[in-house]
């Protein structure tokens, strides 16, 4: 059997009233589940998952493929509406979504969401379906020294979000590096920084401190700051307008390519995907001044890259078993439950399922966009009310999901520990964005040095001899001092131009 | 204040990773390098931020007349304090139920937060306040203790919640 063939297949088996129907369940579930501070995709897959244990093994694939990418957009919406992530990949989505509803534009903040997660997410299908093989090889050319030289590129997108001092930023993101060394040490297993101190052996969860420093810290922020005014739009000022449209189109195309491709990567993840889409947007883009303040491409491009990067998870859980993501790895859980062993072998010996299921994410897509469109001026509505009605509701839900990700109180902890820290932070000007950085890539960045340090017996020059590393590095050193070198040159050519 | 925190921060990863070791067998990296590096750094930025603030404040000190800056902070200042007796006031009761949360039940505890968060520092009516934080608290019992399954501590409240 050919593509076609294979698509036709997949199509008839996403399309029974059966699948359908737990496909609409599945993306419903996940945006309740996305809606709750801390409860991310991974935690809903993983609560949800005994409800599907008496299902046929596709129809309860494609329920919680339906819970995953419902649960990345419902996390979409609080991130907008109230500056609170619901998980990690939509904490870049708060930088210029949150502003956005400030200015009473929660309206096209989160159509804006919903219409480029789904148009990335229909690009990284196609992608996803005609070239699963061939970007799974290429992951697998992707060693420990070339994982560190992506980080290190994510890390320069520390740049972009330094907001007026570029050193503030650095120190934010070296600070985050430092908090993931608490806990067990990668290499050896032995503890740092714990004093003995049981409830640090696991380390500082990511989640706790993002509701934290997000969530907590900008309602003490907003009670600092007086009365916050109740917003109230028209409901023309919630629908996007084409101009909105025009500014995102190209964002959601890059965004979303350079998304998937970070999302075939294993253990690089969605979040990494936004950081670098939304940096991405913000080089190119020629509305650089707004990004942070609420431009509409700062929304467009992490959710473009999100959304493309939850697609291109799949690829290396599908075809090498190995997952691409926290989620892609309680999902594989999943496969393995109902007997289903994902690998090179699995598109030879579950044709249907690899393609219904494949075919279920774009029907998925569609059922996400359908249902959440109409509701966009819902949603934005809350703001309508008072914020001192609403903030106590956002501290009780915030500390209960900080409770949930672990269901013990030290989550409780760090987030009231990082929600004061953070509302400091905000005060004396020092960037959130940073400091969540450092912590998503501070575990991953020593891991893989430790790896490529033992590679190379110690030698890190081992790195010279891996050109998509020595490439990565380049492309890092290019975003970080290519502006000041292009000045430079242009400077000396005028020089030049005028001693002619 | 804010670079002070981060060279005393950064000094004091680099110092206490000294114990895991920095480099090990063939220079193979060892448990305390990462964080020694990143508390050297630490306290280099911390040491550039507060050089370019005090720079700032020095810059400052040439900056409105002292008239213009006395008037704003005299209209300014009673709301100023306001707001910061609030933020403070609304720190202190999360701490309270953070600490009380185990005691009298997680639902229970962060539902009277509310209230009083509603009733006491934001001035609404009791009524309202009240079936403001009972509707939140009945919504979260919902949601995740009976439909997620989290086990959520009940504390003293465990007998009323079925737990």
């Amino acid at each position: 059997m050919d593509f076609f063939s294979h698509l036709i297949t997949g199509f008839g088996t996403a399309l029974s009233p059966m699948n359908l129907l737990y496909c609409f369940i599945g993306v419903l579930l996940g945006t309740v589940i996305g809606l709750l501070p801390g409860l991310g995709s991974a935690t809903g897959v993983a609560l949800l998952l005994p409800l599907t244990l008496t299902l046929s093994p596709i129809t309860a694939l494609i329920m919680l493929a339906g819970i995953y990418y419902g649960a990345q957009y419902g996390a979409t919406i609080t991130s907008v509406l109230i500056a609170t992530p619901g998980d990690s990949a939509s904490v870049v989505t708060a930088i210029d979504g949150y502003p956005m509803a400030r200015q009473g534009r929660a309206g096209p903040a989160l159509a804006i969401g919903a219409v480029s997660s789904f148009v990335s997410g229909i690009i990284s299908l196609i992608l996803l379906m005609a070239l699963a093989p061939v970007f799974a090889s290429l992951a697998l050319h992707f060693g420990p020294p070339e994982i560190c030289a992506l980080i290190v590129l994510g890390f320069t997108s520390i740049v972009g979000f330094s907001g007026t001092s570029r050193v503030k930023g650095l120190a934010m993101a070296t600070l985050g590096v430092a908090i993931t060394t608490v806990g067990l040490d990668p290499q050896s297993g032995s503890t740092r920084f714990t004093f003995g101190f049981i409830n640090l052996f696991g380390g500082i969860g990511f989640l706790p401190v993002v509701i934290g420093l997000f969530a907590v810290a900008e309602v003490l922020h907003q009670v600092r700051s007086g009365k916050v005014e109740p917003i109230r739009t028209r409901f023309r000022d919630m629908i996007l307008k084409r101009e909105d449209w025009r500014r995102c189109r190209t964002t959601i195309f890059s965004s979303g390519l350079l998304g998937f491709f970070i999302g075939v990567l294993p253990g690089a993840g969605a979040t990494l995907a936004s950081f670098l889409g939304y940096d991405l947007a913000r080089h190119f883009s020629k509305h650089k001044s707004e990004f942070g303040k609420g431009a509409i491409e700062g929304v467009a491009a992490p959710e473009a890259a999100n959304s493309a990067a939850v697609n291109g998870s799949f690829v290396p859980t599908l075809t090498l078993g190995i997952p691409g993501s926290g989620t892609t790895a309680v999902l594989l859980g999943a496969f393995i439950v109902f007997g289903i062993q994902p690998g090179p072998l699995l598109f030879t010996n579950e044709p249907d399922l690899v393609w219904g299921l494949m075919a279920s994410f774009f029907i998925g897509s569609v059922i996400l966009l359908l249902l959440n469109l109409p509701l966009v001026p819902l949603f934005a509505s809350i703001l309508r009310f008072r914020y001192e009605l609403i903030y106590p509701c956002i501290l009780f839900l915030s500390f209960i999901g900080a409770y949930a990700i672990e269901n013990r109180m030290w989550g409780v902890w760090i987030a009231l520990a990082f929600g004061i820290i953070g509302y400091f932070m905000k005060r004396y000007d020092y960037p959130t964005a940073p400091l969540v950085l450092g912590i998503v890539l501070g575990g991953m960045f020593e891991k893989t040095l430790i790896q490529t340090s033992s590679m190379g017996g110690g030698d890190l020059t081992i790195f010279l001899n891996r050109p998509i590393a020595m490439v990565l590095f380049v492309l890092a050193a290019l975003i970080l001092y290519g502006p000041r070198l292009a000045k430079v040159y242009s400077k000396l050519r005028r020089m030049s131009a005028r001693k002619a | 204040m804010g670079a002070l925190t981060l060279v005393a921060v950064g000094a004091a990863f680099s110092i206490l990773s000294l114990d895991y070791g920095i480099l090990g067998e063939g220079a193979r990296i060892s448990p305390g390098f990462v964080p020694f590096v990143v508390g050297l750094l630490l306290v280099v930025f911390g040491a550039i931020i507060g050089w370019e603030t005090w720079r700032s404040r020095i810059h400052a000190t040439i900056g409105p007349s002292e008239n213009d800056t006395e008037s704003k902070s005299e209209t300014g200042k009673g709301a100023h304090y306001n707001t910061t007796k609030s933020v403070a006031l609304v720190f202190g009761l999360l701490l309270i139920a953070v600490i009380l949360a185990p005691i009298l039940g997680f639902l229970i505890t962060f539902s009277i937060l509310v209230f009083v968060i509603l009733a006491g520092v934001e001035r609404e009516r009791i009524g309202f306040s009240f079936a403001i934080s009972l509707g939140i608290g009945l919504l979260a019992w919902l949601i995740f203790y009976q439909f997620m399954g989290i086990r959520l501590p009940l504390g003293i409240s465990a007998p009323l919640l079925g737990g």
